[in-house]
């Protein structure tokens, strides 16, 4: 028997998986002995298409950058065990036919921990029996033989922290939700990924939707939910359709809807989607959009455990954090919380992106450093400026922080978040505050325009960005944006005014020499001279001069001293006759 | 010219009261039935409003203030094809800027403009998550991957093939 996979989640497809596996089907067709399958993605997305191959008891074999036109070419090597060009690795899970590398000897895999997108790539996922073979819904029935107590308290003692990007513990939220009389309560599971750079979220739920909904079961049951929520974009169209394809099959097992498995336990899981809002990510501003009003936060508290959908108790989990959830209760919060860093226990999958060699997702434990990960994405030490960690309202991690192992509190020590673990990595050649800039723009953009800090503030700041990057600043400027990021950040109504400024902050904190070059330029760019057949002798430039580098006597011609001069133009503003005359340099 | 018209606005009045429709057993429906008739439509009528307002008995300028606050809600009617380039931060850092000039002076229109003919309109997109094979477009609904100029001339040279 031979199982041929191809990986077709959005990064395969969008690479050419589709005709591929269209090939496969044609090619095989009148063929014995083959099973095509449709799989996600195992992570390598720069290596797309992706098809593995399994033959019998022989391990299997993983080819990438695969082209319809090499399908013939690669059944012939299966059949008759020949080598191929194409083939890049295998899995240890037979006996080797040819030397071809292990996938985990590989440096993209051999430092990851896949627990929660272990099984992305292998699986079907639009097929549930598929994830039940590999023991998937198990988790969902051994919740349902505990207490829903129990269960919380069994996630408050792994330690798992929301994988949203605040980085709360899930198991304290849940106490709070739990501790509600009410009898109607929800459950939101935000798949609301807007931040530019990420997408782990969109990679697992597109490889392996069911993960996901037994998260969302067995947090119901423990939370006492009859009803979830998935709220997600419609920019994700994939996803959707195989979230659709999920919840339908789950429910023709009944492990969806009313008595579940023959329980007392019944819970309904809607899908909802968003229509282009990154704000919409934040909690009250999801809310929001579910009761279908515009995508704008409102202060808390009350916080949504009191007063959330429908002013009802609500609960919203990261998906990352709700498709954790199986494993805990499988494998138990001790098992848990040995993986990971003291505070941060766990995996985090992030998506690696920008200037690297190996683009794709990877599921590392916290307290991975940062040199690992320089490693995995393949980008020389050299070559490396700085990793922009969180998005538009993350921060940037520098050539200093190599050592610096990755949690969610030892970056935040470094003016950095976690956020939602989109990685983009930035080469020599990148302009810091280039970037700084086209975040702030999106960020001006995206704001809900409640609140006066962020839809005026962030507007100022990327007016005063612009400046600099246009060379047209100087240091006044650059100390209006550091005052102005900080009170942004102390006064915004919600996450997304609070976080808008990171990006400066932590720029100006480790790439000041990018922003002094751009200020130093304009300033050497040109030069002040005074007209000696214009000036009176007014003494008024000697007096304004903060630097001392005008000379002269009343009534006498007066001088400029270039050597002292700033060139911050006070005098060349203050000279009531214009004596003094700006001359570009060249 | 004027039957047709009629034509036209009765069929998205019956789309839009089928739309409500299959939304009825839903709590606080709005975006969903909107999202829908955007996928009809490429845009939301004005009609469609009008009856979802009276429908739903949800005041007018409420509906108006989702259409314009979502991004993916338009209240133009897009040209035929539909070219939508990524300005996420991935496909930022691989230039997709200079791309978006390319595409700019090839339609002669700027983002969120069709062309005169009405056959392209052009749309920027914050990101489509495939941040791993940046920079990206989406064209007609199906994303195409690490583009550069030659991919960008020829689509748009097949698009306007295809007419």
């Amino acid at each position: 028997m031979i199982t041929i996979s191809v990986g077709l989640a959005s990064c395969g497809i969008s690479a050419g998986a589709l005709d591929v596996y269209e090939e496969f089907k044609k090619q095989i067709k009148n063929k014995e002995g083959f099973l095509l399958k449709r799989v996600g993605c195992i992570g390598f997305c720069y290596q797309e298409p992706i098809v593995e191959v399994k033959k019998d008891d022989c391990a299997t074999l993983i080819l990438s950058k695969v082209k319809p036109e090499d399908v013939l070419s690669i059944i012939d090597s299966i059949i008759n065990d020949k080598q191929h060009s194409k083939i890049f690795a295998c899995r240890n899970d037979g006996k080797r036919i040819f030397d071809v590398k292990e996938i985990n000897e590989h440096e993209f895999y051999s430092s990851q921990t896949k627990i929660v997108s272990e099984f992305c790539g292998i699986i079907d996922p639009e097929d549930i029996n598929d994830y039940i073979k590999i023991g998937g819904y198990s988790a969902f029935k051994k919740a349902l033989s505990m207490k829903p107590e129990e269960i919380i308290s069994e996630v408050k003692n792994s330690g798992l922290r929301g994988r949203g990007g605040a980085g709360f513990l899930t198991g304290l939220k849940w106490e709070f939700l739990s501790k509600s009389k009410d009898k109607i309560k929800y459950l939101i599971c935000n798949f609301d990924e807007g931040d530019p750079g990420a997408f782990m979220n969109r990679v697992l739920v597109e490889s392996n939707p069911h993960l996901l909904i037994e998260g969302i079961l067995i947090s119901s049951y423990a939370l006492k939910v009859k009803k979830a929520f998935i709220y997600t974009r419609i920019e994700y169209p994939l996803a959707v359709k195989r979230l659709k394809i999920a919840l339908k099959q789950a429910k023709k097992k009944g492990l969806l809807g009313k008595n579940i498995l023959g329980t007392n336990f019944s819970v309904d899981i809607e899908l909802r989607l968003g229509a282009g809002a990154f704000v919409c990510g934040e909690e009250t501003a999801l809310i929001r959009s579910i009761e279908g009003l515009p995508g704008r936060p409102r202060p808390r508290p009350p916080y949504p455990a009191e007063k959330g959908l429908w002013k009802k108790p609500t609960n919203i989990n990261n998906v990352e954090t709700l498709a954790t959830i199986p494993i805990i209760i499988n494998k138990g919060s001790n098992w848990y919380k040995s993986i990971g860093s003291k505070n941060s226990s766990g995996t985090k999958i992030f998506s690696l992106s920008g200037d690297a060699e190996r683009t794709g997702y990877i599921e590392i434990p916290f307290g991975t450093k940062l040199s690992t990960i320089i490693r995995i994405a393949g980008i020389e030490e050299y070559d490396f400026k700085a990793l922009q960690l969180g998005g538009p309202s993350g921060g940037f991690l520098s050539k200093d922080n190599f050592d610096l192992e990755l949690d969610y509190d030892s970056v935040k020590n470094v003016d950095a978040i976690i956020g939602s673990g989109s990685m983009v990595l930035l080469n020599k050649e990148k302009d810091i505050v280039k970037q700084v800039y086209y975040g702030m723009k999106f960020i001006v953009s995206e704001s809900c325009g409640q609140c006066v800090p962020c839809r005026e503030g962030t507007m100022r700041m990327l007016e005063i960005l612009e400046k600099i990057v246009n060379q047209q600043a100087d240091f006044n400027d650059l100390t209006n944006l550091n005052i102005l990021a900080r009170t942004i950040k102390q006064t915004s109504l919600c996450g997304l005014g609070q976080t808008a400024p990171n990006l400066v902050l932590s720029s100006i904190k480790k790439f000041f020499s990018d922003y002094e070059e751009k200020i130093k330029d304009e300033q050497k760019r040109f030069y002040y001279y005074i007209n000696e057949e214009k000036c009176t002798g007014c003494h008024i430039c000697f007096e304004v001069c903060p630097k001392k580098a005008i000379s002269g006597k009343p009534r006498e011609i007066h001088n400029i001293n270039q050597d002292l001069c700033i060139r911050c133009g006070m005098c060349y503003n203050s000279c009531p006759i214009k004596s003094i005359e700006k001359k570009n340099i060249k | 010219m004027q039957g047709a018209n009629k034509q036209a606005d009765e069929e998205i009045t019956n789309e839009t009261i089928k739309i409500i429709r299959k939304y009825k057993r839903f709590k606080t429906p709005l975006l969903m039935i909107l999202e829908d008739l955007q996928e009809k439509f490429s845009f939301i009528p004005q009609e469609s409003m009008f009856l979802i307002s009276s429908q739903l008995n949800i005041p007018l300028t409420r509906v108006y203030s989702v259409v314009t606050f979502y991004n993916e809600l338009k209240t133009k009617k897009r040209g035929k094809h539909l070219i939508r380039l990524c300005l996420g931060t991935a496909c930022y850092v691989k230039k997709n800027y200079d791309n978006l000039d390319l595409i700019r002076s090839l339609l002669n229109i700027e983002p969120g403009e069709t062309t005169s003919d009405g056959l392209i309109t052009l749309e920027t997109v914050n990101c489509f998550g495939a941040c791993s094979l940046a920079p990206v477009m989406e064209v007609d609904g199906v994303l195409v991957s690490k583009i550069n100029n030659e991919i960008i001339r020829k689509v748009v040279e097949e698009l306007r093939n295809k007419g």
